[in-house]
């Protein structure tokens, strides 16, 4: 008790402030980036989170987004969801539980293939799109509960691994909730923006990415507080890029790029047609 | 520019209710005897409260604090207080103890508006003056919800600290000694 107290009253006398405050730190913002949501946007010619519909993505607009699981195995695969599902869409397993060999079993129905790699996008990107950009929708594993940060940890030192691997610094984003990821990702100076997704509340958003050194903000355009030109600016005083999803109404098109955020997803192959001339 | 925080309020209220009513006694009706105390915090910021003292060990109560803007920021609180102090002291006259608080707070100034939930764990030293008058020092942890943010500006960011320490100094005057 006594040492409670102690430190108690060294912190108190130390200043602990009640709130904590981001300070300044003015980021120079690049020209606004555009990327096809999960690859293939509104297109239903192409399946969402595919080496097809990323493709096609790259074709269209300055790069993609896509969703990342992490499989036992330790290969990042594209999906949405956790689950990994059969050809009539029941599910198998999860990703994270399932071994690349199990994940193959499953992955081909009438000749088509149902999951791609991320390593197999990063190939076809060097390739043939080797000055376009990619942003990782860093999905939290929960189908293990108990194992999620060792997960998540997992994922970003796959992610490192294979950015490292292509030699696309600079050109890959990883978004993420987790905290987990983004500190591993900030802990090894990986070559990666690290993005905190802030669902709701910008401020503490602002907060959070200060102390988990995160690079940027991903901010939903649906939220409840609306991003504002000044918010814009807001985030890039105190240091941050800022990402905005999903933005595909032409009125949304224009407001959202006279914000000049650093990057915008969109599924509107036609974005390009709407940005404001002003 | 106001977001509210995700911790409902049924929640908050339910936490505070459970705090106190788990730990009454059955015989705590046989045992009542009232204090008020006065005294001045990191958190609890310059208070009053009054306590019903259901043991010579144990009390419940509730406080309200302001700062008097004194600094920048006008603070708020109020809060609900569960204390129990052992009899033994363990050093002179000092008496050991611990105390709960769940405490609404509200700070405002010219950046922000923020309203709070927090509970304050603390151990205590009461040093008792005589048989009405005891003087309490307070210390400890802070776990702190942010319910409400109002930004006023677009210039400065912040946030209330999730955990942070607290120190805090009350004089207790018990108006009826506890039956035994």
């Amino acid at each position: 008790m006594k040492r409670t107290l102690i430190i108690t009253a060294i912190c108190f006398a130390a200043g602990c402030s009640k709130v904590d405050y981001v300070p300044d730190n003015p980021y120079a913002n690049i020209p606004t980036v555009v990327l096809m949501h999960r690859g293939n946007g509104w297109n239903t010619e192409f399946t969402e989170n595919t080496l097809p519909g990323a493709l096609y993505g790259f074709s269209v607009l300055d790069g993609v987004e896509l969703d990342i699981q992490i499989s036992k195995s330790g290969t990042l695969w594209l999906d949405h969801g956790n689950e990994v599902l059969d050809c009539n869409g029941a599910v198998v397993g999860c990703f994270s539980q399932m071994s690349d060999d199990e994940i193959e079993v499953y992955n081909y129905c009438d000749d088509k293939v149902s999951y791609y790699t991320l390593e197999s996008v990063f190939a076809a990107m060097v390739a043939q799109y080797p000055e376009k950009y990619i942003s990782l929708d860093i999905k939290t594993q929960y189908c293990d509960i108990s194992a999620t940060a060792e997960e998540m940890q997992r994922m970003a030192d796959a992610v490192t691994a294979l950015v490292t691997k292509y030699s696309l610094q600079g050109q890959v984003l990883a978004e993420s909730s987790s905290v987990n990821f983004l500190e591993r990702v900030s802990e090894e100076h990986a070559p990666v923006g690290q993005a905190l997704v802030v669902l709701e509340d910008l401020d503490q958003g602002l907060s959070d990415a200060y102390k988990i050194k995160a690079r940027a903000i991903s901010y939903s355009w649906e939220a409840e507080e609306k991003l504002t030109v000044e918010s814009v600016n807001l985030i890039h005083q105190k240091g941050f890029g800022a990402i905005i999803w999903v933005v595909n109404e032409p009125e949304d098109i224009a407001e959202a790029w006279r914000m000049k955020p650093d990057v915008i997803e969109t599924d509107n192959p036609e974005f390009k047609k709407y940005i404001p001339n002003d | 520019m106001k977001t509210k925080g995700q911790l409902a309020k049924p929640q908050m209220f339910l936490f505070g209710f459970l705090l106190i009513t788990v730990s009454l006694p059955p015989t705590v009706s046989a045992q009542s005897a009232f204090s008020f105390s006065a005294g001045a915090g990191y958190y609890e910021s310059i208070n009053v409260g009054v306590h019903w003292n259901y043991s010579k060990r144990s009390s419940v109560g509730m406080y309200g604090g302001t700062n008097f803007r004194l600094t920048d920021e006008k603070i708020r609180c109020v809060g609900l207080d569960y204390t129990h102090v052992y009899a033994k002291p363990i050093l002179w006259i000092l008496q050991p103890g611990f105390s709960f608080e769940p405490q609404y707070w509200t700070q405002d100034d010219e950046n922000y508006n923020f309203k709070n939930l927090c509970l304050i764990s603390q151990a205590i030293l009461r040093c008792p003056i005589n048989e009405i008058l005891s003087v309490n020092i307070k210390g400890g942890a802070v776990l702190n919800y942010a319910i409400e943010t109002e930004r006023k500006q677009n210039t400065t960011v912040g946030y209330p600290t999730r955990w942070n320490g607290n120190l805090a100094l009350t004089l207790t005057c018990r108006i009826q000694s506890a039956k035994p």
